[in-house]
This record gives structure tokens, sequence and C-alpha cells, in this order.
């Protein structure tokens, strides 16, 4: 089964351990320094904030609501004024009402299956590397096997029949969707990871001394797979909005519902692109690609961090040697 | 040999566990279909004679024991049978299906094709000259526009260069009026095809560009600092073979790997772009089987893009096992 | 060191990739710069183009007992095949099909037709009445070809020559012309007698045999080809041939339709689309929306408070149906109190015939509070338990003008203090399902169409059509309409039904019709809101000879088979 662990380049395995080594002693506290050092991070992680700070201080932010009757607060789709500074809906809504209510759909879904599926990749990556045998035989098949499904077709089959079933839990059924369909590619990394972690001498180390089973994959081996985490969370993270958002777009979702992926099904639906009312599909747009960019820029951030070595320029050796090289050419 | 038989036995099992999923998952849901195909035929009073005969004709009977059902099933998929689509009745799913198929993977493989070639030249460009502006730029840009949501990238490039500009058409995968008769061996035709795919794939090469290219650049930075590398620049072999000849070889074998991933990443988007574009694809008809609740077409079309998708794998990786020979001598 | 020398040839392999790498993208390119040229090329002057609706791929099916909603292939019923009589749905006229005359028994029990003299199939065979009692013998054999509900209607078919179809009816009948005459199209017994397997899934797709004006070319999903059937009974039609296109959702189709790719349409249209289509090019781009129906506000009458009737008449006058025809739903006018389209006016009892519904909150409290409710400080109204007076309407969200019409009516409703809610369903099949199995409080929704008012009605009052909650109902009848709801009323509607149907005389129709009107007006079964238009987008610049306002000689939307054939065989080449 060797050829499953190919996943991630070698590179970042072997810079991932020597990171995680030299953080052993004090992870979170490192970690936090890093982060606020690391500019990529943080600019990330400020537009994120942004978003859920407007998330939550939405009924603040703007007097009209984002539903209801009481919503209908213009004739139709108006260009943006400065009473509706992102214009109004084909329905009369305020487009801003429904971005910022919006984002509290959207961003909870992508949470809610970013953070279950980092879960179910911590325990299905770990449990697989650290007990190995037919476990892990059991496990990676079932990490490949999901792994090579093609993963929105399922989101789709899956949302579609689930909606279709019912009324009401849509946001709840979607990021269940999500989260069943995205786990796998990050056990997989956490599972080769482990697999290398579990031959390091702290861990037969902690071993011989007689360390529990769990204590061990929580205490010793999960802490230097932080930065791992991290980063297929922040990944799943992306990917959760993103098809979220696509299904919503489908009409796979609570359309009746305002979030950014209704918002653009309803764009879709009332032929914004033809009347080139691009109030109704810009915004929405946006804001998913400007959260999905800032978790993107976490983790490359998250990146330059477990992996130095991509920060820096060629070495300075070869750079020599192919410049003499040039010139003799 | 060995190491091949076991992958194929991986995706045998592989194969079965999307057909169960298939079998599985929509009986676990309520709603019917039929009640759906009844709500059409509104605008007639039909008799309850006709309904129990379409009931039948659905084969959605409760009274038959859910293993009798399994088999059934497996053994409909064995002769091609996927059962009869209810939003297009009485139209075969396999039918709907094999006219739409070429479409899409017409439309993937040029897009990964494309996006591979190009990502991983340029990733060995960035790695070959690391430190410069574009390198430095470049990928985070890239990186930035993969996070862009597919089906809204489509949307904006649709409404620029479709609806405003008018440079590309709007749906289909060629001219229909043009060519009535459906699709031929002509430079027109085949005009009309990259016209009408050029923006579909632009998208898509978007949309997994960033992925390739940091891959690459990734691998290639490691190569490069290999002693091998620097032995060969030494000896005065120029700089361009070294890069291709040496690095470069070695370097794509990450990229190769994650083959597997991105396809799922591309096919997932096609469907979504498919949809954006009007592109006669699975998408397209998987789409409308999801918004009619015709669950004949949804379990086929996903069974069919699963089988798809699995067989590229398989192939990728036996392209794999030749470019690493370390693979088939069973240590990686 | 071996394996780098072996590898040296794969640098050119290498140089290949790029050059067809650039080779592709220059393709594309020139692609992109032909852009502009081909899109101009447009339709060919014997050719209309058109999209029916734009309701997904052609389905591969020319079975003509299946109609275009079922959905079938466009064009079977109307441009391949013809029934005896057709109905104008404009009008609401009977008009000679391939029957030239027809006459009804004294008692109404007997329909006879005179079939068209020298009418071939398009494979050269004449066509018979050996042809008509076939149809309706394969009907019989195979219900579930039976979709348009005639068998019931049908007790014997006889031939007492070529020319003449004689049918025996379960009892007086003179609806009989139309569901005979119009909902069945006849086919040929010498192809039909001899296709194998299963008569519902036959697809007909190869070289189907008809009488009708066009025959089949080509299916695919994409594009439907017809040609002119030259052996044509009628006059040849000047449209040679026909392509049908299909199209996913409404922005394709009008987007196409604005690029000038469709020469007719049947797309949900709103008024933003106007600038896009109908200013562009003035002079020929048209649109003409017909109101084709009425829209109901359907309460379920199995459920408290819907068995009342001043409930019903608070809720009627407390909506503002004024307001409702904006936006999206631009073009629902107002209903009539009868639920009668304005087409059907001649069938308006003369003291309705200005009637118009009263929006007033004054009135609406004041038929609660004679229902016994009372209105508490919160604004709302609550009965005597204390319950206060609260349902939810049902609709799918998607169906964004139905959606925003339910919004002003929750809003005028809540001021009136009825503690009304939107249910917007993503999924219309939970709609479907939530109306036709009971399982609802208050939905909007349709009535059907028809040559009478008759037809609508009797789908959504007659009491044959409804059943206890959690059996599917037919026809429209989803606020369940029946003796157990409405008590004599119901047995009233099903005797002044039944004397429509058993008679030929037109005035005792007009007298049922008028009073059934009066118990819709005084009863509300079902609460009329706004009329729906029929969706028609054309344009003039290949074709002309539209129906419209000036020259209404039948409905316009192409999706409204037959009558779309008989506007297509209207179509003249414009000059």
């Amino acid at each position: 089964m060797q050829v499953t662990n190919l996943g991630e380049s070698p590179v970042e395995t072997v810079a991932l351990v020597e990171q995680a080594e030299q953080r052993h002693r004090g992870p979170l506290l490192n970690a936090l320094r890093l982060l606020s050092r690391n500019s990529k991070i943080a600019t990330g992680l400020v537009i994120l904030l942004l978003f859920v700070l407007m998330a939550l201080a939405a009924p603040l932010l703007t007097p009209y609501p984002p539903d209801g009757p009481k919503s209908q607060v213009a004739h139709g789709a108006q260009p943006p004024s400065p009473e509706h500074i992102l214009g109004t809906t084909s329905l009369g809504q305020d487009m801003f009402a429904q971005i910022a209510y919006g984002a509290r759909v959207s961003l909870l879904i992508g949470f809610v299956a970013a953070t279950g599926s980092t879960l179910l990749q911590v325990l299905f990556g770990l449990s697989s590397a650290y007990f190995g045998g037919l476990i892990d035989e059991v496990l990676s098949l079932l990490i490949n096997i999901f792994l090579v499904l093609p993963g929105l077709p399922l989101a789709i089959v899956l949302a579609s029949l689930a909606s279709a079933s019912g009324t009401g839990k849509n946001e709840f059924v979607i990021a269940m969707v999500l989260l069943f369909t995205s786990w796998a590619y990050g056990a997989r990394v956490l599972r080769s990871q482990t697999l290398s972690l579990k031959e390091r001498e702290f861990v037969t180390a902690a071993r011989s001394m007689g360390e529990f089973t769990w204590r061990m994959i929580f205490s010793e081996i999960l802490p230097n797979e932080i930065a791992l985490v991290a980063s297929t969370y922040v990944g799943t993270f992306v990917y959760a909005l993103g098809a979220e958002v696509a299904l919503e777009f489908l009409g796979l979702g609570d359309v009746s519902r305002a979030s950014w992926g209704s918002i653009l099904f309803w764009a879709q639906l009332n032929g914004a692109l033809i009347t080139g009312q691009w109030w109704l599909f810009v915004p929405a747009g946006l804001c998913v690609a400007l959260v999905c960019g800032a978790l993107t820029l976490v983790n490359f951030g998250i990146d330059e961090l477990a992996n130095p070595s991509l920060r820096q320029a060629i070495p300075r050796k070869l750079r020599k040697l192919l410049k003499a090289r040039a010139v003799v050419a | 040999m060995r190491y091949l038989l076991r992958r194929a036995g991986f995706y045998l099992i592989a194969l079965w566990a999307a057909i169960t999923f298939n079998f599985i998952i929509p009986r676990l849901m309520p709603g019917d279909p039929l009640q759906n195909y009844i709500a059409k035929l509104r605008n007639q009073g039909m008799s309850q004679a006709t309904i129990i005969a379409l009931r039948k004709e659905f084969g959605a009977d409760p009274s038959v024991p859910l293993w009798q059902q399994y088999l059934d099933y497996l053994n409909a998929l064995l002769h091609g049978q996927f059962g009869t689509s209810t939003s297009e009745y009485p139209t075969p799913v396999a039918q709907i299906l094999s006219q739409s198929l070429p479409w899409t993977i017409g439309l993937v493989g040029t897009a990964v094709v494309l996006s591979f070639l190009i990502g991983t030249l340029l990733g060995i460009l960035f790695a070959w000259r690391r430190g410069s502006w574009y390198d430095t730029t470049l990928p985070p840009a890239l990186t930035f526009l993969s996070a862009v949501p597919y089906f809204w990238m489509a949307l904006a490039l649709l409404y620029v260069f479709g609806m405003m500009l008018n440079w590309f058409p709007t749906s289909d995968a060629y001219d229909l009026s043009n060519f009535p008769n459906g699709p031929e061996w002509s430079l027109d035709f085949i005009g009309s095809l990259v016209q009408h795919a050029a923006l579909p794939v632009i998208t898509l090469i978007i949309g997994t560009l960033a992925q390739w290219v940091l891959t690459m650049r990734n691998a290639m930075v490691t190569t490069l600092s290999e002693d091998y590398l620097l032995m060969a620049q030494a000896k005065g072999l120029p700089g361009p073979r070294v890069v291709f000849a040496y690095a470069a070889r070695n370097a794509v074998l990450p990229s190769i790997t994650s083959f597997s991933i991105s396809l799922g990443l591309v096919v997932s988007g096609s469907l979504l772009t498919e949809i954006v574009f009007n592109y006669p694809g699975i998408g397209y008809h998987l789409f409308r089987g999801a918004s009619e609740s015709d669950y004949a077409l949804i379990e086929g079309g996903f069974l069919i893009l699963a089988l798809t998708v699995l067989a590229a794998n398989f192939l990728a990786e036996l392209v794999y096992s030749t470019l690493d020979p370390r693979i088939r001598h069973g240590r990686a | 060191m071996r394996s780098y020398l072996a590898s040296s040839p794969r640098r050119h392999r290498f140089a290949f990739g790029l050059v067809s790498l650039l080779l592709l993208l220059g393709l594309v390119l020139t692609a992109c710069g032909g852009g502009g040229s081909s899109s101009s090329s447009g339709p060919k002057t014997d050719t209309l183009n058109v999209l029916p609706a734009p309701n997904g791929p052609n389905v591969d099916n020319f079975n003509p007992f299946f109609n275009y909603n079922t959905p079938a292939a466009w064009g079977s019923q109307g441009l391949l095949y013809e029934g005896l009589y057709r109905t104008n749905l404009y009008s609401g006229n009977y008009e000679a099909w391939l029957a030239t005359s027809y006459e009804f028994s004294s008692d109404g029990s007997q329909l006879t037709f005179h079939l068209r003299p020298n009418v071939k199939w398009n494979d050269g065979q004449p066509f018979t009445s050996a042809d008509v009692k076939f149809t309706f013998d394969f009907l019989k054999a195979h219900p579930a070809l039976d979709q348009g509900g005639v068998l019931p209607l049908v007790k014997d078919v006889s031939t007492p020559d070529p020319q003449t179809v004689t049918f025996t009816l379960t009892g007086p009948n003179s609806t009989a012309l139309f569901y005979i005459g119009q909902m069945t199209y006849i086919v040929p017994q010498h192809v039909w007698s001899s296709i194998s397997g299963d008569p519902a899934k036959f697809t007909n797709d190869k070289n189907p045999v008809g009488t009708g004006p066009y025959k089949l070319r080509s299916f695919s999903a994409d594009l439907i080809i017809y040609d002119v059937n030259p052996s044509y009974w009628g006059s040849q039609p000047a449209v040679k041939h026909i392509y049908v296109y299909s199209a996913k959702d409404n922005t394709t189709a009008v987007t196409n339709m604005i690029q000038g790719k469709y020469d007719w349409m049947g797309t949900g249209w709103t008024p933003d689309f106007d600038k896009q289509f109908k200013s562009k090019d003035p002079q020929h781009n048209k649109t003409w929306f017909f109101p084709s129906n009425t829209v109901m506000l359907y309460l379920n009458l199995y459920k408290a408070p819907f068995n009342s009737v001043l409930v019903r008449k608070a809720i009627s006058a407390a909506i503002n149906r004024d307001n409702l025809p904006q936006g999206v739903a631009l073009y629902a006018k107002p209903a009539h109190p009868t639920g009668i389209i304005p087409a059907r006016k001649d069938w308006i009892a003369p003291e309705y015939q200005n009637a118009t519904f009263q929006y007033s909150v004054s009135q609406a409290q004041s038929y609660l509070k004679q229902a016994g409710y009372t209105q508490h400080s919160d604004g709302y109204f609550y009965d005597s338990s204390g319950k206060v007076l609260g349902f939810s309407i049902i609709v799918p969200s998607s169906w964004s003008d139905w959606a925003q019409d339910v919004q002003f009516i929750v809003n005028d409703l809540n001021k009136a203090g009825i503690k009304a809610t939107m249910n917007g369903v993503a999924d219309a099949n939970t709609y479907f399902s939530a109306i036709y199995g009971g399982n609802y409080e208050a939905a909007i929704s349709w009535t059907d169409k028809g040559p009478t008012p008759y037809y609508p009605y009797r789908d959504m009052l007659s009491s044959s059509n409804s059943g206890p909650i959690g059996k599917s109902v037919s026809g429209s009848n989803f606020e369940r309409w029946d003796t157990h709801s409405a008590g004599t009323l119901a047995n009233q509607v099903d005797q002044l039904l039944k004397q429509y149907m058993t008679s030929t005389d037109a005035n005792a129709q007009k007298q049922a019709i008028q009073g059934i009107e009066k118990i819709i007006v005084e009863q509300l079964p079902a609460i009329p809101l706004t009329v729906n238009v029929d969706w028609d987008e054309y344009t003039t610049k290949h074709w002309t000879g539209w129906p419209d306002d000036s020259n209404p000689y039948d409905v316009g939307p192409p999706y409204q088979l037959p009558d779309a054939a008989n506007v297509i065989l209207h179509l003249k080449p414009a000059s």
C-alpha cells in the first residue's frame, strides 16, 4: 500500500517533521508567535475576522431584515443607491442585508463542515496509521475510495435526495453532505504523516515508558501535526464554502433563506446576467472569493512556516554555477 | 505485475462501493419520483388505473424485498441498464448518459491536459527563476483565482465575454443551426467546437492551474538542489537540458500522483461549468435530474462519472509506474 | 547514469508538447476572432427556429399519447399526429381537423364524426375510420397510455363506413367532443398494430407515420428537426423546416432569443428583459402575453379555520390584489371574482360582469369578528379558545413570481391581523406532494385551461377529484371541495357540472356555469388572485403572421400544442 502515501511531496513531509520537532516543547505558544509574525497569515486572518464580525453584527449594520415579508423594501431590483448601498434584489430586498445575514449561513456551514471533517480526518488518519495492520488496511481502503469518488457529484446526489425528503433542515443537511465528501484527502495526508512520526524517537520513547495508546496519539503525535492539521482544516474550509455556495446556486439548499449561494441562485434565476444587474451577482461572488482567498493566504503562511525552504531563493551555490554556465553558453 | 493487480483490485472495490452507495442512498431518503411525474400531467384528469399502471412501470414497488432489489439492480447494471429516466421518460438513462459523456470527457480531458501542461511548464519556470518578480507574484495570484468558486468565475466570464463583448457563444457545444445534422469532420465544425469549448475550458484551466504550478514548483525547487543536478551543471550540460531532462523528469512525479485528486476537482468543476455554459455534458443532465428528482438519472450520472474518474486514475497509475521504476519493483 | 542517457529523447517530446500546446492556443484565439461572424449567420429563410419552453433537453419520445408536459418531444402532437376536432384555446371554438363535421345524438350519448376524405398517412396509406377505432381500442388495451382520461367516457366505437366513426358514450356527455376530438391523437393501424414491446415505452422516433403537416427528420437532445410533409391534406405550409431547440433555464433561453437564435419561444419574462429584446429591434421583436388561466390561493378546506366561509372571505378581502402585478409578476393582473379569464367573459353572469375584488381591511376584520374572532393587543385575531388565527402559505421558492405574490399576500394578511407566514420550499416536489396529498394549510397554485370555464371548474370543484387527506387529488381540487368539506354545496356543484356535461344546449350550459360562478363568488372554495399569462416571445424578422391583439386567431405560446401547430400553418415569410 505504499503508493497511497504519495499524496504530498516528500519534501513537505520532511520539512514538516523537522518543524514539528523544533516546536515540540511549546507548540501552542510557538505557533501563536509564528502566526503573528507571518504577514500572510495575519492578513488572511484579519480579512476572515472582518467577515465574521459582519455576520455577527448584521443587525447593527443594516436596518433591513434579510427575509420574511418585512424584507421587501423596494420595487424590484434597484441599482446601488445611498439608501441601499448594494442595491436591492429582484424581490426588492436590501442586498447588503442579504450579504451580511447571508454570511452567517455561509460561514456557519463552512465552519461546521470543516470542523467536523477535520475531526474525522484526525480520527481516521491517526488511528489508521497508529494501529496499522487490519485496521489500517480497512481504513485506508475507505479513505482511498472516498478520495477517488468525485466529491461534488456525490454531494449533488446526496443534497438533492435530501432536499427532496423534507424542508427546514437544509443547512444542516448541506453541512453534513460536505463533511461526508471532504474528509478523505486530509485523512490520507495525516495518515502518512503519522506513519513517519510513529517511528520517531520521542514516540518510541513514550511508548516504551508505557503510555496508553490514545494518550500517545493525542499528547505526543497530534501536537506535532498541528501545522498539517491547520493547513488541511483551512483547505477543507475553502472546499466546503465553495461547494456549499455551488450547491445552493444549483437550488439544492434552502433558497428561501439568505445566504451567499442563494443570492447567486436568485440572480441566475431572474436573469441578472441578461439585464446587466451586476449588483445581484457580483457582491456575493466577491465575498466568497475574498473569504476563500483569505483562507488560501493563511494556508500559504502555514506552508511557509512549516517549510522554510519554499520561501528562500534558489541556493546560492547552484545559482552561481548556473550563471557561469549561461555566460559560457 | 503484482502491484498492478493489487491496484486493479482496489479500483474494483471502489467501483463496488460506488455502486452500492448508489443503491442504498436513494432508498434511505423519502420522496416519490412518481408523484412528481403525476404532477406534470396536471392538465389532464388522469384515471386511477393509469396511475397504477405507471407505478408498475417505474418499478417503485415496495413489496419487493430490498436484497432482491439489490440483486436486480446489480444484474441490470451488468447489462448496461441504468433504468428509465422519469424526467425524460421513457428514454433509458444509459442513452442519455452515452450521448452526453463524450462532451464531458472532451471538455474535462482538454482542460486537464492543457492545465497540466501549462501549469507544469509555469512551475518549472517559476522554480528555475525562483525569487523573480513573476515567481513571487503569480503563484499567489493563481491560487487566489483557484479559490474563487468555479461557477461564479464561469458566470463572470460568460457575462463579460459572452454577453457584453459577444466574443464567445453562450450555450451549446457547437453551432446547432449551422450543423443541424450533428457533428461532422470538417474544419468549420472543429472551429465551431473550439469556439464553444473555449470559455468553459479557460474557466477550468484558471481554476486548476495553481495546483499544477505549485506542486511542480515545489518539487522542482527541491530537485534542483539535489547534488546530482549540481553535478550535471558542473559537468557543463546546458541549462534547459538540466531542467527538462533531469530535474523536471523527477520533479513531475508528485504532480502525477496528485492527478487523482485533481481529476475529481476538475470533474466537479466541469459539472458546474457545463451548467453555466449550457454545455450538453453529464453535469447538465445531472443538474436536471437533481431538480426533477429523477433518481435513475442522478444515480446513473454519478456512477458514470465515478467510473470515468476511476478509469482515469488507473491510467494515471499505469503511467506513473512506467515513469517511476521503484513502484514496479514494489518499493516506493 | 544509464537512465539519464536513456532519457535524452524526452526533451524532443517536451518540445513537441510545447508546439502542440501553442497550436491549440492559436486555434482557440482564431476561434475567438471568428466568434462575431458565425453568430450572425442566422436562420435560413425556409426554417423556423423554435424553443417551446426552457424545460431542459429534448425528450426522445414521439409517442403521441404523451404530451409535451409529460414530457414528450415537442411536436408529435399537432405536427406529426392530429386529432379529429381541434379546440381553439383562444376563442374556445371547435374547428374541423381530421373530421370535417360532427353530431351528437339527440340525447347526447352518441357522438359521430365524419372524417375528412382523401387524407393519407405520410407513408402513402389512406386514413380511414378503422384507424380511429384502432386508436381507441389500443388505449383500452393499454390504459397507461390514457393520460387524458378519455377511456371512462367511451363505451364503444363503431365504424359504419370508412368515413364515419360513432362513439357510444357511457352517458350523455357534451365534453366528449373536447376529450375525444382534441385530446386523442389518431395513430395508424397498419403501423401501430405491429409494434413490439410495451407501447408506453414506444418512443416512435424512427420515421413516425402520422397525418400531420410535418415529418420527423432527426432527433437529438439539443435539436429536433421537422421537415414539411409534401403530401399533407391541407395547404402546404410556408415553413419548410422546423428546428426545435432546448434550453435548461430562462437565462439561457432569453439570451439566445436576444441573440437572434430563435424566431419563437415561450419563456417566463420580466419587464427588465424588454430593454434587451424589444428595445433593440422594436420593429421585429415582439411579445404577446395573454391571460390563459387563473392563479388561486387554495385553502385546505379539510382543516380549520378554512372550513369557515367567513374566514375565507376575510382572507380574500384582506389581500390587495392591485399590488401583486409588479416586479417579476408584472403581467399578472388581478383576477375576476369568478376566476374566469377575460377571453371567456361571455360566460360570466350579468350580475358579475363588472364585479371586482374590493380590498378592505375593515371589511376583513368585520368578517373575522362575525366569525367569533377577537383582536388582541398584538394586532392579531384569536379564536375563543385563545388560538391565534395563523397559517402558512406554501410555494416553491424558485417560482419567483409566485414567491413574490405570496410575500405581498403575507404582508397584507399580517396588516389585517391574520398571522400568515410564507412556507417557501426549495424543492418543487415537496410542494407538489403537499398540495396533491393535502398536507398543507394554504397554497398558491393554478387552475387548468380549457375551451370553456367548465374545464377549469370541473378540475377544481368536482367532488370526484377530491378525497380524504393523504389520498392524491386529481385535477386541481387542491382545496378538497367535496361533501365532507362543503356539504350540500358540493352536491350542488356536482349537479351543475353534470348539467353542463349532459347538455348540448348552449343556454343550459351557460346556466350551469353561472350557477357555479355564484358559489365561487359567495363561498370562495378557493380565492382567485391574479390571471396567469401564457409566454409568447417572437420576432417578425423572418416570419410574419403571428397571433397578437390585432389578430388573435389562436393562443400564441409555442408550448401550447396543438394550437402552436395552427400558428405555424399561419406563418408567412417576411418579405
